[in-house]
């Protein structure tokens, strides 16, 4: 292994030893020369348990198969039969980076996206020899079907991804600490020097928010930066990151739906992004994941049969069905009172602010048709499509072979009304679910995705 | 049943509390409406609607799919594949001993379902047919 791992076993180290570290440095009281010396003597015992362990960290191929041995008092041993890697991926961390070296991820077919061995400092002339070994093509000389986010796409993603879940903790946590600041002498004083004028206090609003902006692009960028999508015959690889590049890869099998996402900002520039839900295997988790985080909405298709031929649609985009016109009442309430809602709560506070009541319900009724003409499915044999909208609107695209189960409900009034709402849930446990179709077509939809043994 | 007691219970007691305490305090009628609500609530969520609920609650297993079907007001029919079947367990708790009811549950990559308050033997050999019949597993 290259002399790197002496770096990253260390760092390791130093990671494990932080907690302790801190619980010293509380216990050990204020002393700055014995909490000095306590740090060296903890980077040394760091420096010589990573340097054992490198010298301790050996993989070797003989026999047919991969061996990889790790530990300084008890050893692990790993194997991987040559036959048996599907997959040997790259990635380059910051410290990797540094020395010029990969770590690699073995990939076997029963594996999670971690890899069954990972070698985390190998040159680039050994990787080359590790591959030719496995019988794997070098990924640079091949001509793979790949999709890149570039720059300005990026921004705009960035620009328009729906960072709310984050910005809201990030907001709370400013005002907590305002709160804080305020509390004390220092925050008074500076409480004298705020602008107390409307005006003031908008200017300031107006940077907060500029500011909450401008650290969500940022998040945005670092997170989406450099996104690669590679489809290696019957796998998939996914790199991203600005600071730590991360590559994961999957089994293409594994994909049993994709989910196309118009968020609100991004529907009416006709953009997209592609998400894809993947079954857990074992004890792994599963997950649902970005793939194609900015794309035009008429570009999915193709890119999907260039990069996911399974879940490609291929012919025309025929219309999907819609639940029945007399449906949009079911459709429009539920919105219209959750809206409501918070404006009831306001007019309970300050009664002047009653008009808020009518607006919002108007708007939740708005929102409220706009999913009554969102939704819809469709199923052609092979696919399941169903579409729903709740402020973005979201078309899951799943096969059909993969469904892990179907089923159909219906309340009281529904079955008054001779409506009944249709579900699919796939392996990620993402379940689509188009509300208020006519009985007889949910019953009809029912029995289609019924016998997959027949089917298959 | 009992879950629905368990809380329903609870409830109306609160209900009761509640009602006393009102008629001390110069609301006679709040406070005897309160109290007639208490019966009410154990009648309805803590007997009625559970009763109801294992009324309908069905199930078949066939050879290629789990047929469920279920619930007292919105009725919810589900159909499992077997080959999607990842286990299938059956479980007991102190209070189903009481009654020597068993529950068995039916794990799939996407989620579980529950059938409650089977007998032993029914448990047992619904737990065993789908066992045997999802024994060759699906490639994921």
């Amino acid at each position: 292994m290259h002399v790197a791992e002496v770096f990253l076993a260390t760092l390791d180290n130093l990671r494990e030893m932080l907690v302790g570290a801190v619980v010293v440095l509380i216990a050990g009281g204020r002393s700055p020369g014995f909490g000095a010396v306590l740090g060296l003597i903890g980077i040394a015992v760091a420096l010589v348990a990573g340097y054992l362990r490198w010298s301790r960290t050996t993989y070797w191929v003989s026999g047919n198969a991969l061996h990889f041995r790790t530990g300084v008092l008890s050893p692990d041993d790993t194997s991987i039969p040559i036959g048996r890697i599907q997959a040997i991926d790259a990635i380059q961390g910051p410290i990797q980076r540094l020395f010029g070296v990969q770590a690699l991820h073995v990939q076997t077919a029963g594996g999670g996206s971690k890899g069954e061995i990972v070698l985390r400092a190998v040159a680039d002339d050994e990787a080359r020899r590790l591959r030719s070994v496995a019988g794997l093509p070098d990924p640079v000389e091949l001509d793979l079907p790949e999709w890149r986010l570039r720059p300005g796409p990026l921004l705009v993603a960035a620009l328009t991804a729906p960072q709310l879940g984050v910005l809201l903790p990030l907001v709370g946590a400013l005002a907590a600490g305002g709160d804080n600041l305020l509390s004390n002498d220092q925050g008074e004083r500076l409480l004298h020097e705020l602008p107390s004028d409307a005006a003031g206090i908008a200017v300031l609003a107006a940077v907060a928010a500029g500011v909450t902006l401008l650290l969500s692009v940022l998040g945005g960028v670092v997170a989406f930066a450099g996104f690669t999508l590679v489809r290696d015959d019957d796998r998939l690889r996914i790199r991203r990151g600005l600071l730590q590049r991360r590559t994961a890869s999957l089994p293409l099998a594994r994909v049993h739906a994709v989910d196309v996402v118009e968020g609100v900002l991004r529907r009416p520039f006709g953009l997209a992004s592609v998400r894809i839900e993947t079954a857990g295997y074992r004890k792994e988790q599963a997950a649902a994941q970005t793939v194609l985080p900015l794309v035009r909405t008429r570009d999915v298709q193709r890119l999907l049969a260039e990069l996911m031929p399974a879940l490609a649609l291929g012919g025309g985009a025929e219309p999907l069905s819609r639940p029945p016109a007399r449906a949009r009442r079911r459709y429009a309430l539920p919105p219209a009172l959750a809206f409501a809602l918070p404006g009831v709560v306001l007019t309970l506070v300050v009664p002047g602010a009653w008009p808020a009541i009518p607006a919002l319900a108007l708007l939740g009724t708005s929102e409220g048709l706009l999913r009554h003409r969102a939704a819809g499915w469709r199923d052609d044999g092979r696919h399941l499509v169903i579409r729903t909208r709740v402020l973005a609107r979201r078309t899951l695209i799943a096969r059909v072979d993969r469904l892990q189960e179907h089923g159909t409900s219906a309340s009281p009034l529904q079955r008054r009304a001779r409506l009944a709402d249709f579900q699919a849930a796939v392996g990620s446990g993402r379940t689509g679910r188009v509300r208020h179709l006519e009985v007889d077509a949910a019953r009809s939809l029912f029995e289609r995705l019924r016998s997959p043994a027949a089917s298959r | 049943m009992l879950s629905g007691l368990a809380w329903s219970v609870p409830l109306a007691i609160g209900l009761l509390v509640t009602g006393g305490a009102l008629a001390g305090a110069d609301l006679p009628a709040l406070a005897w409406l309160l109290r007639a609500a208490a019966p009410a609530v154990v009648a309805i969520a803590g007997v009625a609607v559970p009763i109801l609920r294992w009324r309908t609650w069905r199930y078949e297993i066939r050879e290629h799919e789990i047929d469920l079907l279920h619930g007292a007001l919105r009725v919810r029919r589900t159909l499992i594949p077997m080959t999607r079947v990842q286990h299938v367990e059956s479980e007991r708790t102190v209070l189903s001993d009481l009654f020597d009811l068993r529950a068995v549950t039916v794990h799939t990559a996407a989620g579980e379902h529950k059938v409650p308050a089977l007998t032993e033997g029914e448990a047992a050999a619904m737990r065993d047919r789908i066992a045997l019949l999802a024994r060759e597993p699906d490639v994921v």
